[in-house]
Formats: C-alpha cells, sequence, structure tokens
C-alpha cells in the first residue's frame, strides 16, 4: 500500500469528523441521501399528524373530523389513564403520594447523599415516604374517605409495585445469596432450588400462583386482599433474580476480605454485615438499577390479573366506544411515560457504573 | 416445617371445597376448540391433547421469535458498528425505543394496529394467488402436499448448508458459516417451489366473508411473533454490539491491514469472534423470550399458559395446571440452555 | 427449613389477612358489618358501575337485598369486581360472602369447584351476534366463520358442542377480558360473537354504531344465571336462596316497594302477613330477624321492579321479560312459599 503523501491532520471542528463520514464516499453518500430524505418525509408525516392536524381539545366531533390525531383523547381521559378508578376528587391523593415517593427515589439516586449519615437521612426519608403513601391512599383517618386498593390504579399503583417490590425483594434476595454460598448443603440446595425454579417460570405463572392459589394456601376463612396477594407474588419472582445479583456482587469480593476479617474475629453474620456486604452490595448498583428497571416493566403485566395499572387503566379508557378509534394516541402517551421513565433509568445506571469505575481507587 | 404447615392448609381447603385434586382429568374431554391447530385437534379429545396443543404452539411461535430475533438483532447490532452517523443514530434509537417499552404495550399496540387497520377479509390486500394480508391475518399460498414440503424444505436446508460450507472453505477464509446459512437457505426456498410446482398449490380464495385455502397466519400469531421479536431483537443488538465492542482492538487494525473494508473486517473477522463471546447472555435473552410467549393470553393466541388458564376455569385444579405449566417451561429452559452450552462449547474450541 | 424463607413469608400473611371464623359467613358478615359481593367488572343492565362507582344492576340489586335482609341496609355492601377467570376462586377462597355475577349453574360447577348455586335470577340462553353486512341470518349459515368468545365461560364449550352438532366448523379466538372481545369484534377480527342474550346486548349498548349489529334469534343453550356461595355452610345458603325467592314472592303476592308499608297495616292475607313478619316470624329459622322479607322488598323492591329498574323497555338494555316473568304469567319465576 503506497504511502500517503502527509498525514492527514484530524479534522478541527467536532461535526466535522461526522460530516467527513456521512459523505466519505460515493457508497456512504448514498446512503446519507436516502436516509436524510427518508427522516425528512417520515418527519414531515409526523409532525403534520402529530401536530399542525391535530386536535388538541376533548371535541369528539372535532377529532372524528380531523385527519390528524386526537390529543383530545389524552387530554378527556389522562386522568383515568393515569390514576386508575380512583375516585375522581379524591385524586389529588394519589398524586401528592407519588410525588413524595417520586421525589425519595430522586433524593436516593444523588450518590452525595451515599455517606454514613446521609444513608440514615435517606432511611428516614423512606420510611416517612411509605407511610405517607398508604395513609394518602388508603385514608380512613385525618378525615380522608377511605379508598379500598381494589379502586388503586395507574402510575400509582405501578410506582408502589415497582418500589414494594424492590424494597421486599432486597433483604430476602441478599439472604437467597447468602444461602446459596452457605455451607450447609441442605440451605443451598433450597436455595438453588428455589433461585432456579422461579427463574425460569414466565411471571405471569407466579402472578396466577398468586391468584389461585395462595388462597388455598391460607387457612380457611382468612382473606388476602388481591393487591397483597400480587405484592407477595412480585416480590417473590424479583427475589430470585435479585439473589443473583447480590450473587455476583459477593463473588466479586476477594478472599482476602474474608480472610481478613475471620482472622480479626468477626462472626459470620458481623462479618457480614461490616465487611462483605457493604462491599458486595456497592459493586452491584449498577446491576441493581437494572433490576429495578425490571421491575418497573414487569409491573405492567399486573394488567392480566385484572389490577389495574398504567397498562390496564389505558385499556379501560380505551373500552369506552365512542374513543376507540383513537388508540395509537393512548398507546403513544403510555408508551412516552414509559419510555422516559425506563430511558432515565438505564442513562443513570450507565453513569453510575462509569462514575463508580472512576472512584474505585485500585 | 412451613412447607408442611401448608401442604396440610392446601389439602383442608381442597378438601373442604370439594375441590378434585390429582392428574386424572387429563384423561377427561376437555370440550373447547382451539383456533390454532399444528396437527388434529376437536374439543372431544382430551386435557392432555389440548396442553400438548398448547404447547406446540408456544414453540411455535418462539422458534420464530427466535430467528426473526436474532437476525434482526444481529443486523441492528452490527449496523450500530457502522461509522456513519446516521445509520449508527437510527440503530441507537431503534435500540432504545423496543428496549424501554414494556413488551405487553407493545404486543397490545401491534395487535390492534393490525385489528384495526388492516382492511376486513372482503377487501383485503393482496398478491394475486399468492398471498392475502387482512384483519383476519397473513394467508399465503403452500404446496398441496404440505408436510412433505416442509420435509424437503428441511432436507434440502441440511444438505444446502453442508455444500455451502464445503465450498466456502475451499474459497474463503472467512464468513463460511454465513455463506452456509444463505446456501441452505436458497436450496430450501428452491425445494419449496419445486414440491409447489409438481404438487399444485393450495391457494387463499375469498369465499364467501372467509378466506380457505393455503396456510394461515393469524393476527394473534402475527401480533405475538413480531412483538417477542421487536423486543428481543433490541437485547440482542445490544449483546452483539457488546460483544463485538470487546473483541481486542488488534483484531480491527489486522483486518484493516489485511485490506478489508471495515464492512468486511465486521462481518467476516468481528462477528465471528464477537459471537463466541455472546453465546452465554444470547442463550439468556433466548429464554427471555421463551417465558415472555406467556403474555401469548393478552393477544388471544391458544399457547400453553392460555390453554392452562381455560382448564382451570372448566375444571376448577388449579394447582394442577400450574405445576404443568411451570414443568413444561422449565424443561423448555433446560433444552436452551443445553443446546447453547453445545454451541458455545464448538465456538470455543481452539481456533483453526 | 430455612427460617429465612418462613420469615418473611409468615409476617406477610400475618400482616395482611384478616381471620374470620371458619365457615360461619352470617357470623362473619355481622361482625363486619358489611357483606362482600362479588359482581362483574362491567355487565350492563346486571353489575355495573358509573364513573362515580356507584353500582346498578340486577345482580347488584340482589346484592344489596341479602345485606338488607341480613344487615338491615341495603347499602351496606362492597362490591367486588371480578372477571369471568377469577370468579369462582374468589368465592372458594373466601373473599366474597356471595357470587352475583350472572353465572351459569351448571353441573360441573355445582360438583366440583366447591361452590353452589342458591337459584337462578335470570333465565337466560347463549346468542350469537354478527354485523349486518354479513347478511347471516340464521346461525346454521355460519360454517368457517372466527368465532370470538370469552375464556373460561360456558360459551365456549357451548359453541363447541354447537358447531359440532351441525356439522360446522369455526374458528375461535379466545380473549381473557370483555373488553379485548368488544374491542376485536367490533374492530372487525372476528364475523361472530357468542354470549349469553343477554351479555349481547349489553355490548351492543357500548357499539360504537348498535344498527349495524344483529342478535341472531337462535338460542343455542341454556344458561340459568344465578348467585352462589361457598359449599359448606348450609346457614348461609339457606339465607341467600330464601332471599331471592322472598323477591320473587313479593312479585307474587303483589307487594312493592311503594305500597309495603300500607300493605304491612292493611293486607290481611295470612301469606302476606307471614310474608311481612306481622303474623310469624320465618326469620328465626334461618338465623335472622321477623322482618327480613319486608326489609328486603322495602329498601329493594320485588323481582318485577328490580328487573324493570335495570333491564326493562326505559333501559339501554331493554330485554324482553319473556321466560323470566312470573309463572302465573306464563314465564319461570316461581318462589317456594315463605311459610
Amino acid at each position: 500500500m503506497a504511502a500517503p503523501d502527509r498525514i492527514p491532520s484530524p479534522p478541527a471542528h467536532r461535526f466535522a469528523r461526522g460530516r467527513s463520514r456521512l459523505f466519505a464516499g460515493p457508497g456512504a453518500t448514498l446512503v446519507t441521501l436516502v436516509l436524510l430524505g427518508a427522516l425528512a418525509w417520515a418527519g414531515w408525516r409526523l409532525l403534520a399528524w402529530g401536530v399542525i392536524d391535530a386536535v388538541a381539545a376533548p371535541d369528539y366531533a372535532a377529532c372524528k373530523s380531523a385527519p390528524g390525531a386526537c390529543w383530545g383523547f389524552v387530554a378527556e381521559k389522562w386522568r383515568l389513564i393515569v390514576f386508575g378508578r380512583y375516585p375522581y376528587e379524591q385524586q389529588w391523593r394519589p398524586a401528592l403520594a407519588t410525588g413524595a415517593v417520586l421525589a425519595m427515589l430522586v433524593a436516593s439516586a444523588l450518590p452525595a447523599l451515599w455517606s454514613r449519615r446521609g444513608a440514615r437521612a435517606l432511611a428516614l426519608g423512606w420510611a416517612i415516604a411509605f407511610a405517607l403513601f398508604f395513609t394518602l391512599m388508603f385514608g380512613g383517618v385525618f378525615g380522608l374517605e377511605p379508598v379500598g386498593t381494589d379502586r388503586w390504579g395507574g402510575l400509582p399503583l405501578t410506582v408502589i409495585l415497582t418500589l414494594i417490590g424492590m424494597a421486599a425483594s432486597t433483604p430476602i434476595g441478599i439472604a437467597l445469596a447468602l444461602a446459596r454460598r452457605s455451607s450447609l448443603a441442605l440451605l443451598r440446595s433450597l436455595a438453588i432450588g428455589y433461585i432456579e425454579l422461579v427463574r425460569g417460570v414466565p411471571l405471569i405463572t407466579v402472578l396466577f400462583v398468586a391468584t389461585f392459589v395462595f388462597p388455598l394456601v391460607l387457612p380457611a376463612g382468612w382473606r388476602l386482599d388481591p393487591f397483597w396477594r400480587v405484592v407477595i407474588g412480585l416480590v417473590l419472582f424479583q427475589a430470585a433474580y435479585m439473589a443473583e445479583t447480590v450473587r455476583g456482587g459477593l463473588q466479586s469480593v476477594s478472599r482476602a476480605q474474608y480472610e481478613a476479617a475471620t482472622s480479626l474475629g468477626l462472626g459470620y453474620w458481623q462479618m457480614q454485615r461490616a465487611v462483605i456486604l457493604p462491599q458486595a452490595l456497592v459493586a452491584v448498583i449498577p446491576a441493581f438499577v437494572n433490576n429495578l428497571l425490571s421491575t418497573f416493566m414487569d409491573t405492567s403485566l399486573v394488567a392480566v390479573v385484572s389490577m389495574y395499572d398504567l397498562t390496564g387503566s389505558l385499556r379501560l379508557a380505551l373500552g369506552d366506544p365512542r374513543w376507540r378509534d383513537f388508540f395509537i394516541e393512548g398507546y403513544l402517551f403510555v408508551g412516552a411515560i414509559y419510555f422516559f421513565a425506563c430511558f432515565l433509568m438505564s442513562r443513570y445506571s450507565l453513569w453510575l457504573e462509569r462514575r463508580l469505575k472512576i472512584g474505585k481507587a485500585r | 416445617m412451613l412447607a408442611i404447615l401448608l401442604a396440610r392448609n392446601v389439602a383442608a381447603n381442597l378438601e373442604a371445597r370439594q375441590i378434585k385434586s390429582g392428574f386424572d382429568f387429563l384423561s377427561d374431554p376437555a370440550g373447547f376448540n382451539i383456533g390454532e391447530l399444528l396437527f388434529d385437534y376437536t374439543s372431544r379429545d382430551s386435557y392432555l391433547r389440548a396442553f400438548a396443543i398448547g404447547m406446540s404452539n408456544t414453540l411455535r411461535v418462539a422458534i420464530a421469535g427466535v430467528v426473526l430475533a436474532s437476525v434482526l438483532g444481529v443486523g441492528i447490532g452490527l449496523l450500530r458498528l457502522s461509522h456513519h452517523p446516521l445509520v449508527s443514530g437510527l440503530c441507537a434509537a431503534y435500540v432504545e425505543i423496543f428496549r424501554n417499552i414494556p413488551l405487553l404495550i407493545q404486543l397490545l399496540a401491534i395487535y390492534l394496529l393490525i385489528t384495526e387497520l388492516l382492511p376486513g377479509s372482503n377487501d383485503a390486500w393482496s398478491v394475486e394467488g399468492v398471498a392475502l394480508l387482512s384483519k383476519e391475518g397473513l394467508q399465503i399460498a403452500v404446496p398441496e402436499p404440505g408436510r412433505l414440503a416442509l420435509l424437503c424444505a428441511l432436507a434440502a436446508f441440511v444438505v444446502g448448508a453442508l455444500l455451502g460450507r464445503h465450498a466456502a472453505h475451499r474459497w474463503l477464509e472467512v464468513g463460511i458459516g454465513l455463506v452456509a446459512l444463505a446456501s441452505g437457505a436458497v436450496a430450501a426456498l428452491g425445494a419449496w417451489l419445486i414440491v409447489g410446482a409438481a404438487g399444485g398449490w393450495s391457494r387463499p380464495v375469498l369465499d364467501g366473508f372467509l378466506i380457505s385455502g393455503g396456510a394461515s397466519l393469524t393476527p394473534e400469531f402475527l401480533a405475538l411473533w413480531l412483538g417477542l421479536a421487536l423486543f428481543t431483537s433490541a437485547s440482542i443488538a445490544e449483546i452483539v454490539r457488546a460483544g463485538a465492542l470487546a473483541v481486542p482492538a488488534g483484531q480491527w487494525d489486522a483486518a484493516l491491514a489485511l485490506g478489508m473494508t471495515r464492512p468486511q473486517a465486521i462481518a467476516g473477522a468481528i462477528f465471528p469472534q464477537a459471537l463466541r463471546l455472546a453465546i452465554p447472555p444470547l442463550a439468556s435473552q433466548y429464554m427471555n423470550l421463551i417465558k415472555n410467549s406467556s403474555l401469548a393470553v393478552v393477544v388471544g393466541y391458544p399457547d400453553l399458559v392460555s390453554i392452562g388458564n381455560t382448564s382451570i376455569n372448566q375444571n376448577g385444579q388449579a394447582l394442577e395446571v400450574i405445576v404443568i405449566i411451570m414443568a413444561a417451561y422449565l424443561s423448555l429452559n433446560l433444552v436452551v440452555a443445553a443446546v447453547m452450552n453445545a454451541v458455545n462449547a464448538r465456538v470455543t474450541r481452539a481456533p483453526r | 427449613m430455612s427460617i429465612k424463607h418462613s420469615i418473611p413469608a409468615a409476617l406477610a400473611i400475618a400482616a395482611f389477612a384478616l381471620p374470620a371464623h371458619a365457615g360461619k359467613t352470617l357470623d362473619a358478615v355481622k361482625a363486619r358489618g358489611q357483606l362482600v359481593c362479588g359482581v362483574n367488572t362491567s355487565g350492563p343492565g346486571f353489575s355495573n358501575a358509573d364513573s362515580q362507582g356507584r353500582w346498578t344492576g340486577l345482580d347488584v340489586d340482589f346484592c344489596r337485598a341479602v345485606a338488607a335482609a341480613v344487615l338491615n341496609d341495603a347499602s351496606k355492601v362492597k362490591f367486588v369486581p371480578l372477571n369471568s377467570q377469577q370468579r369462582f376462586s374468589s368465592l372458594q377462597a373466601g373473599e366474597i360472602d356471595v357470587l352475583s355475577r350472572n353465572s351459569t349453574w351448571t353441573l360441573t360447577r355445582d360438583a366440583s369447584l366447591g361452590v353452589v348455586f342458591a337459584g337462578i335470577n335470570y333465565f337466560d340462553g347463549q346468542g350469537f351476534m354478527v354485523p349486518k353486512k354479513l347478511k347471516i341470518d340464521s346461525a346454521k349459515k355460519m360454517n368457517g366463520a372466527t368465532v370470538c368468545v370469552q375464556a373460561g365461560t360456558t360459551s365456549e364449550k357451548n359453541v363447541a358442542d354447537y358447531f359440532g352438532a351441525n356439522g360446522m366448523k369455526y374458528k375461535p379466538v379466545v380473549f381473557d377480558t370483555a373488553e379485548a372481545i368488544t374491542s376485536a369484534f367490533f374492530a372487525g377480527r372476528c364475523q361472530v360473537y357468542t354470549t349469553d342474550m343477554s351479555d349481547l346486548a349489553g355490548a351492543r349498548t357500548k357499539a360504537p354504531n348498535a344498527d349495524d349489529y344483529v342478535i341472531l334469534p337462535q338460542v343455542i343453550s341454556k344458561e340459568p344465571l344465578g348467585p352462589s356461595v361457598r359449599r359448606g355452610d348450609d346457614e348461609w345458603f339457606q339465607i341467600v336462596r330464601w332471599t331471592l325467592f322472598a323477591m320473587i314472592e313479593a312479585e307474587e303476592n303483589g307487594l312493592t316497594q311503594a305500597n309495603v308499608d300500607e300493605q304491612k297495616t292493611s293486607n290481611k292475607d295470612p301469606g302476606v302477613q307471614r310474608f311481612l313478619g306481622v303474623s310469624e316470624d320465618t326469620g328465626k329459622l334461618l338465623g335472622l330477624d321477623a322482618a327480613w322479607a319486608y326489609r328486603v322488598v322495602k329498601q329493594v323492591g320485588n323481582y318485577g321492579e328490580s328487573f324493570e329498574r335495570n333491564l326493562g323497555p326505559k333501559t339501554p338494555v331493554a330485554l324482553p321479560r319473556g321466560v323470566n316473568n312470573l309463572w302465573t304469567k306464563g314465564g319461570l319465576m316461581y318462589a317456594p312459599p315463605l311459610r
């Protein structure tokens, strides 16, 4: 290969490199032109449908006659979709409750608060947020009208299922992971059995177990709210996946740590609490966030067992015969909510991963 | 201790409510019909046969889903590596969109799009005599001796792949696998057309308000297949990309130094090595796809879970049916894990 | 067995389950002060909630009647909407006291699901609804059709039997919820929708254009709809059963919500006096007080009034009384005497 006449200098401007790649050769130029053309056409059509010809007011007649999107459907039904069948006038309660827990979620995401004092403050904050959530949602005290769990729905339901799922499955998952590494053969095989069983079956079957089998398992006459049954099902399901995540973390802690701890005379539980678990859990924080993400997406399945989470309440809203034709707008609305939340979480996870790598002194 | 207590409770409750238990119900007639059948079944057949149909439907959508998801995922993953900003940007957008929206929403949206926006069977979109697309689904013309055609196509695929591999060995250094697959596919298509030409075609025709003839892919199957494939392909694309990026930089330099263009380098040198790294995560994605196919009950596709659901309602024996369903999925997982382990072992042999 | 596994499970169960006396539903209902009634998630005319959460319907009225009889107040009912898959398991599990959800009384359900049917409050049959533009005028001309049917209902089995008996083939499309079915049917996914005639009438009220659909006249099965209770509690079973009979007998005796107070004092017919608890206490035998039947009529009305209010000609559903009329008027509603 002939040597070039001179060494090509790197392009000065950031976009110059991109620009040069767009038109790097005849093939690339062709691809660029075709794609730009297609994108422009699609973008224009989307703009026309979604903005220019769209109807924003909840006016059924206008929506039927307009060629564009009917955002009026969203304007009309957004409260049913976002809050489910919660009584209309009381919907400030789920709004406030969800706001409180989401605020705590954001607060927990700030690494600045991950010191010893910060962790205590966070724990207190979470306890308050959960208490506030359940007080507001259940009602019955402070003059708030009681609202049963069968009326809970929409975004608050999705959020609380995710958070309880994570909060409850974490300790169980840690216990399972420790059991799996235990030296007691019975404990180890039971843990492995549980983890492999639950990870090998679809979430729907676990929800069916929760719906059909739990009632048979309880002593005669006891009754368990469908909401709590689904929560238990979700928690037991996520615990297995959490166990695998924690196991990865436990494996990453070097043997030297175990040896050092034992030589200091620490017992098993002391060692775990003070030395091993903190390192293991910090190591898997990004994976933990991924678990949060998948739990969030899994909550959409409760629509199959007749709980009206965000997806379920969308189907409820689309049951109205007049607005049935505008299902695209509805699905775009709900899809956008999920996308926004999940995208944020996955970006956060990536950012966290990079930050933790930089932080590691090793 | 707790387990014994729970078991005693279950037994006591079943007894008190006089719900039968035991697996004898499997030989009772099922009493319901199923919309999609790979082999014969009527409502007078046993529950066991109904479950077998459900299992076959699950396998059908799982295998089709795995194939489509892999093709899409590998394609998008490799395209993501392109230096062309638009191409890699579009692929990144694809991955982000399909990974961050729950599968249930995607399934429901696709199903609604198919059933609401496609024309009724009277005004179906058609390629004359070959295919019809309508709310009833996709109907395509198939050779009259259907099973024979399928067997011939399968045999031709194997023969074609082997021949292709042999030829590629002699002429090429890299990309042998792709050439073998391609030649197998061409041979299968050829065999299919030959059997059709010889035995006659069963064409879909509009008969009153029904479409008869040909083979049909129902909207339920299409929605489930597309939904699963799109969702899983996004994860597969990420895995392939991660695998490609994990290939040591030296390999890129070597390939480019040998005079390959970037696409050639990707296809011939990087991809096979990326595949080696990607097989374990790929295995777990395939298992996820199989588990996710249980959402079929939401779009009305009669897979194993859907039929199990109907059975529970007919005979009340929730425990037994759930055990059957779980056992089925666990065995499917084992099979996939075993197959992927074998592939992994083969691929990580010492390089030639 | 690992303690780590039992503690979370036990805590969860202990925290959220409410123990009640096993098998003694009446005591539990009285202690709770509220009747928990399983109804349909959406069944126009039978059990339907408006956007404010107020329930109306024939089945809803029946629940209120039981509450009036047992708790003296027809409003002390908690309605639990259940889909067709959960209804019987909810009842078996003890989450609801009575299932009043237009469910068909069949041998299989009576004998093997751990429930027992207390009576029939609507004689129905299964039928078919088709779009008018397909020009099908008889159920026998549906060979090869795609049929939408709901999972876990008697409709699935009946349609299989009917098509088999008439030598026709069909392709079922099975959905889990009524909303999914009506959505698919009105979108045109299937040519035929099959379920009980009363459900078809209700579904048609939800069509974007009800005139485009016709309900075929053929009735292919017997679907006696009625309330059911858990097996094993005879006392509760008697109460629920006789509440239904009280509503029918009230109509037989001409007692209405409006005139029952006046009839209490003026009507000297011994049957009526016994019914209203003036001359005899029939309630004592059921575990209730003397005025139980009086309260049912006063707070909810007789069967005919309930029918008129929910399914009558002034409602969107507008079903004819037909076989659901009193036996004295050519129908099948017949109550054993309350004595």
